[in-house]
């Protein structure tokens, strides 16, 4: 099924026009008032706040239920400094479900917004709840294009970090097909295509894949995605056996992360450990327990991400060498296997779906 | 050991004159700037080396269109042939800065009219001409008049000129380029001599004009200068009445080590009014360095925090880049910065005690730009902070103006909806409460009690309970019943204004809550997003009987007094349940139709009921 697709902002300019054919000066402000902010967005300045608050206010004044949805929403995006955080994402959509608003073209944005809240949050507990809304919003939301593609993107980064790696070809494949003119999203799609590959063991497609994904953002000028292919890159190259050319693609992403002090992406930082999985000798073994105990600490506020990385440094420790194991314990690095488990299965009792968490635990422990 | 070879770079010389010419310089206009200004120099140079003369400096701009020539002339000082060769082509041999330092000591005052520095001026020439002819007679006693001309390439020719009728001084004959042949029209070369020269003082003279075409004077050097500043405002800028207009003088700054440094400065500054929104972001000047104009729109020179100011500056200790389109961010660029910023203070300090009408203008149409900079900029913050105004119910107060009427405490709202009855409140106890929906302001006024120690702020949203007496609740119980029986948590407290009822507190989430509950009830979201949205409500820790909110009702009010005096039949629920839904609706509730309905059935069925008794 696909989506009802609108162009989001066809309103904004026919709403323009009509007030401007009217000579309804109040609501040619409502535009002039959200240019000015779009115009300045960038700076981030908090006089911004400021314009959104007088765009709310005579959005209702003039009863222009659009308008007010479409600086509410940025109202929420400022206070959070474009961040998505779970409460102000559940807040504005369940205000956005007002009767007021109903047919609001930038609904779309919202319902993404919550989607992707979620996942971000607790993809494992709330895994069938963000499929079903997945497809209720491609279902009964008119969207635009990218929001769709971002919704397969959503869809997909799910599949992926529940290791529904067989079930994650098809969306990508309709993703490509809506993203044609967006590099950033482009470039996300193939990364996601080599890592499904690579999941799969399937390392020179996967590294085709990454190369073209690595040509596009780099192309689309995308630092991030950048970054982030280069890691990947690294792995298969790793995987692969062309240790000099994994080392060569890590130290250019490296570098360019420092130079760029961007902040990665979990699935970066997946990459960095991974990368080490292959490297021959115990530094590198060191590296892997390293990495995944880092990450640990990068992932305390996001509880899929911390278990997840959890079972991964368990899987490390299982499968180094009994002296580097027990030299890295030595150091203080980390707990032993039995405790590891321990913690993981009292962090699973914590979540919102503590038995999705004990499934998987279990599944992990008998593999 | 092999023997060292010392060698000499090879200049490809015509690659280099287009590379300078054509990339140093961003418009074409720039070539007629460089030599006006050289000109102008020329004219300088002669006022102070041939003082026998009656000498009146001018400029002239011809244009021989079938030619397709430019011709500016000057009647300044003329070069010899050695001067021509050894300024004239020799890339980065700046005539003017050689003069410059000659005349430092014997004349200051008169080498700090000198424009020019790098030597690169000339080479701007070939931005436009294929071909450039100078004819030069300098005013040096048995000089003989000079012809040098270049296509631009590695050859020049020089050349006596037998003409009699050459006259000391230059003149530079451009025959223009296909791409610049727009400068050749009158108008364009009006513009542009206009925009670069206006403030020179040497006339200027375009075509077959009889009168110089700059005005050859700065505004703020004008004999009225507050009319020529505001009509250079409305010229050049395009602001019809700006709201403050702050000249530039001399400033002397504090270098540290107990040294001060003066700068000299001129121009203005003004405040534009506002735009829409009132945030329209300004902050730019427009550079001058004697009288030069260099570049429009400077964004770094003003202080970061003066957005709501525009302004033109002229100072010669700036320093212009080699193409002497914008000025180089040295040392002194900041030095001279930390001037303007201190006279912009003082200015600014000054209309706000002579001026406070002026200045309240200058805070109501920028007011979003000054408070948001005051609070990212500590030093700015100290110098409006007795300044900035706020809306308060009686109109705009700055803060000391306020703190008279209130003692030491500042009463504020920081939301939007629910936030009436505070402000009711408030005013009902003579409190005028400052609206402070934007969080920006919320954080001024922190920051201000956090600097006035003896300030408190009360917050309205959620202190307003303070302003509540409490009051024995006997006589009032029947009404209390009512309520508790339809579980509504209500006690008796006075407030003033005494009209109004009753008022209604819920805690920081109760309204998300409760509209998130009555959807999910009543079926309004998603059902795939329901189960999201209620495990996360859910997980919010507030306790049923404070979501409930607490009724205030006044013991003050006559209509309370009333509704307790009379005996419990549905015409009193049906007050009681109307003043229980007005306190909402004050707050700030949405009201849902079950609510309206509810609350209006039974106050027309108890209007009936009197109507009918009446009737009986």
């Amino acid at each position: 099924m696909t989506p009802n697709f609108i162009d989001p902002w066809a309103w904004y300019q026919r709403a323009y026009i009509t007030a401007l054919l009217k000579g309804d000066e109040r609501k040619q402000r409502l535009r002039e008032i959200f240019d000015i902010f779009a115009n300045n967005h960038d700076d981030n300045d908090p006089y911004l706040a400021k314009v959104l608050i007088d765009g709310v206010r005579l959005a209702r004044e003039v009863n222009e239920p659009y308008w007010e949805l479409l600086f509410l929403f940025w109202q929420y995006r400022i206070d959070h400094n474009n961040a998505k955080p779970l409460d102000a994402t559940t807040r504005l959509f369940v205000l956005s479900n007002n009767k007021r608003y109903k047919g609001c073209p930038i609904l779309g944005f919202i319902y993404l917004d919550m989607v992707e809240a979620y996942l971000l949050y607790d993809p494992l507990s709330y895994a069938r709840n963000i499929k079903d809304a997945i497809d209720y919003t491609v279902a009964n939301i008119p969207m635009s294009k990218t929001t769709y593609a971002n919704l397969l993107l959503a869809k997909v980064r799910m599949l992926y970090d529940l290791d529904e790696f067989e079930a994650i070809h098809k969306p990508v494949k309709t993703m490509l097909k809506y993203c044609q003119d967006n590099g950033s999203l482009l470039a996300v799609a193939y990364l996601y295509m080599a890592a499904t590959d690579y999941q799969f063991g399937a390392y020179e497609s996967a590294l085709d894949n990454i190369q073209i994904a690595r040509d596009i953002a780099e192309h689309a000028d995308d630092t991030k995605n950048h970054i982030t292919v280069l890691l990947w890159e690294s792995v298969i190259q790793a995987a692969l056996g062309n240790h000099l050319e994994a080392a060569s693609k890590r130290q250019t992403a490296m570098m360019r992360q420092r130079a760029s002090q961007i902040a990665l992406y979990y699935i970066s930082f997946e990459a960095d450990a991974e990368y080490w999985r292959h490297t021959m000798g115990w530094v590198g073994q060191v590296r892997r327990l390293d990495a995944l105990n880092a990450l640990l600490d990068k992932t305390q506020d996001l509880p899929y991400c911390e278990f997840d990385t959890r079972l991964n440094l368990i899987k490390a420790e299982r499968e180094v060498h009994q002296f580097v194991w027990w030299f890295y314990r030595l150091l203080g690095g980390i707990p032993s296997v039995t405790r590891q488990i321990a913690i993981a299965q009292d962090r699973a009792t914590q979540r919102f779906n503590p038995d999705a968490y004990q499934k998987r635990l279990t599944q992990f422990i008998q593999d | 050991m092999s023997d060292e070879k010392k060698k000499q770079f090879q200049i490809h010389l015509p690659g280099l004159l287009k590379v300078l010419a054509e990339s140093l310089y961003s418009s074409k206009k720039v070539g007629i700037r460089e030599l006006i200004q050289n000109a102008h120099d020329s004219c300088v140079r002669r006022q102070v080396e041939d003082k026998r003369s009656n000498f009146k400096p001018q400029i002239e701009i011809e244009f021989d269109l079938r030619e397709r020539k430019i011709i500016i002339i000057d009647n300044g000082s003329g070069l010899t042939e050695d001067e021509v060769t050894e300024y004239l082509s020799t890339i980065g041999r700046s005539y003017t800065r050689q003069l410059g330092e000659n005349l430092a000591f014997l004349s200051p005052d008169e080498a700090s009219k000198l424009v020019g520095q790098f030597g690169l001026g000339f080479l701007s020439a070939f931005l436009i001409a294929e071909e450039v002819t100078l004819t030069t007679l300098s005013y040096k006693p048995d000089s003989k008049p000079v012809r040098w001309r270049s296509k631009g390439d590695v050859h020049y020719n020089v050349s006596e000129v037998a003409d009699e009728d050459v006259y000391v001084g230059t003149k530079v004959e451009l025959t223009v380029k296909p791409e610049a042949r727009f400068l050749l029209n009158e108008r364009v070369m009006v513009d542009t001599v206009r925009s670069y020269a206006d403030f020179l003082d040497i006339p200027v003279y375009v075509g077959d004009n009889d009168t110089p075409i700059n005005s050859m004077q700065a505004p703020w050097r004008s004999v009225d200068p507050e009319i020529a500043m505001k009509d250079y405002v409305h010229r050049v800028f395009g602001h019809m009445s700006p709201l403050a207009i702050i000249p530039l003088n001399d400033q002397e700054i504090d270098i540290g080590n107990n040294d001060t440094i003066t700068i000299p400065l001129e121009g203005f500054l003004f405040v534009p009014p506002g735009s829409v929104a009132s945030i329209q972001e300004y902050g730019t000047v427009n550079i001058y360095i004697r009288r030069m104009f260099i570049t429009e729109k400077h964004p770094r020179l003003l202080p970061s925090w003066a957005k709501f100011v525009l302004g033109v500056v002229d100072c010669p200790y700036l320093q212009p880049t080699a193409s002497r389109e914008d000025i180089q961010q040295d040392d002194m660029f900041f030095k001279v910065q930390k001037a303007i910023e201190e006279q912009l203070l003082s200015g600014l300090k000054k209309l706000a005690k002579t001026d406070p009408t002026a200045w309240k203008k200058v805070v109501r149409n920028h007011r979003n730009l000054i408070i948001s900079w005051a609070i990212k900029e500590e030093s700015f913050f100290k110098e409006v902070a007795d300044i900035i105004t706020f809306q308060t119910p009686q109109g705009q107060k700055t803060l000391p103006e306020y703190l008279e009427d209130t003692g030491d405490k500042i009463y504020y709202i920081t939301r939007e909806l629910g936030s009436k009855q505070d402000q009711l409140l408030g005013e009902g106890y003579g409190v005028p409460v400052i609206d402070a929906a934007w969080g920006v302001e919320r954080i001024f006024l922190e920051n201000y009690a956090h600097k006035n120690r003896q300030v408190k702020l009360v917050q309205m949203d959620s202190e307003s309970n303070q302003l509540l007496q409490p009051v024995p609740e006997d006589d009032f119980a029947s009404i209390l019943a009512y309520y508790r029986s339809q579980r509504i948590k209500a006690r008796m407290v006075s407030f003033k204004p005494s009209d109004l009822p009753a008022i209604i507190n819920y805690p920081r989430d109760a309204e998300f809550i409760k509209e998130t509950r009555d959807a999910l009830d009543k079926g309004d979201l998603p059902a795939p997003f329901a189960g999201l949205v209620g495990d996360y409500v859910n997980s919010m820790d507030v306790s049923e009987d404070m979501l409930a909110g607490t009724l205030h009702l006044n013991a003050s009010s006559p209509l309370v007094k009333h509704l307790a005096n009379l005996p419990e039949n549905k015409d009193r629920n049906a007050g009681l349940e109307l003043v229980y839904q007005m306190a909402r609706l004050l707050n700030g509730r949405m009201l849902d139709t079950d609510d309206i309905t509810h609350a209006f059935k039974m106050a027309a069925a108890s209007i009936l009921d009197l109507v009918d008794r009446d009737n009986n």
